[in-house]
């Protein structure tokens, strides 16, 4: 997920496909590492996401301190852009927002 | 073994230096990844770290397009037109529209 603004969506494509029974992995970068601060709903999303990481590049670059880690968020899950490779290599679908 | 093939699609500029390392990022893990900076104002001249990137990802068989000459010239970026991108398209197995367009 690259847009600021859509933070809704993938908390609604998140339930919509967990009640499907599906695994869901989220990853954020650039624009979109905001949302990790700024959307109150992130905390929930980590915990109904099976994954949720952000590229801890693109947050020090939207002007974060990589040590204050989202509430949600594990420091590991503060990661690279290997993630997005993961859902391209290991998920079925993919959306890019 | 079946390769994924990917092209990502830049619609500002500092999405596109980001984009550069994401693709670079699915190089790495061994995915063929493109990128192509859409229509856009001029972009910024590469600092030393963008243009390696850029370098790096060519060494693993990836490349980075440009629809406008003016980016192409100031970053050594590969020309490609719409209706040649649009070909390309067709070989991926992933497109993937990356940022925002901003004013």
């Amino acid at each position: 997920m690259t847009n600021p603004d859509q933070f809704k969506h993938v908390m609604g494509i998140t339930k919509a496909a967990k009640a499907k029974g599906s695994n869901v992995k989220v990853f954020f970068t650039w624009d979109a590492t905001h949302n990790a601060k700024k959307e109150a709903g992130f905390p929930e999303l980590c915990k109904i996401a099976d994954d949720v990481s952000i590229c801890v590049d693109s947050y020090k670059n939207m002007g974060y301190d990589i040590d204050d880690i989202p509430e949600g968020l594990e420091a590991k899950k503060m990661a690279t852009q290997a993630q997005h490779g993961i859902i391209i290599e290991d998920y079925d679908c993919y959306l890019s927002l | 073994m079946e390769y994924n093939k990917v092209c990502l699609m830049y619609r500002n500029q500092d999405c596109t230096v980001d984009g550069i390392r994401s693709a670079l990022g699915l190089a790495v893990e061994n995915m063929y990844a493109y990128g192509c900076v859409m229509d856009e104002p001029k972009m910024e001249k590469f600092n030393e770290l963008q243009a390696e990137s850029l370098e790096m990802l060519r060494d693993m068989e990836g490349d980075v397009f440009a629809t406008t000459t003016a980016n192409c010239e100031l970053n050594d970026l590969e020309p490609i037109t719409i209706e040649e991108l649009g070909e390309k398209l067709r070989d991926m197995t992933h497109i993937i529209p990356y940022g925002i367009i901003k004013a």
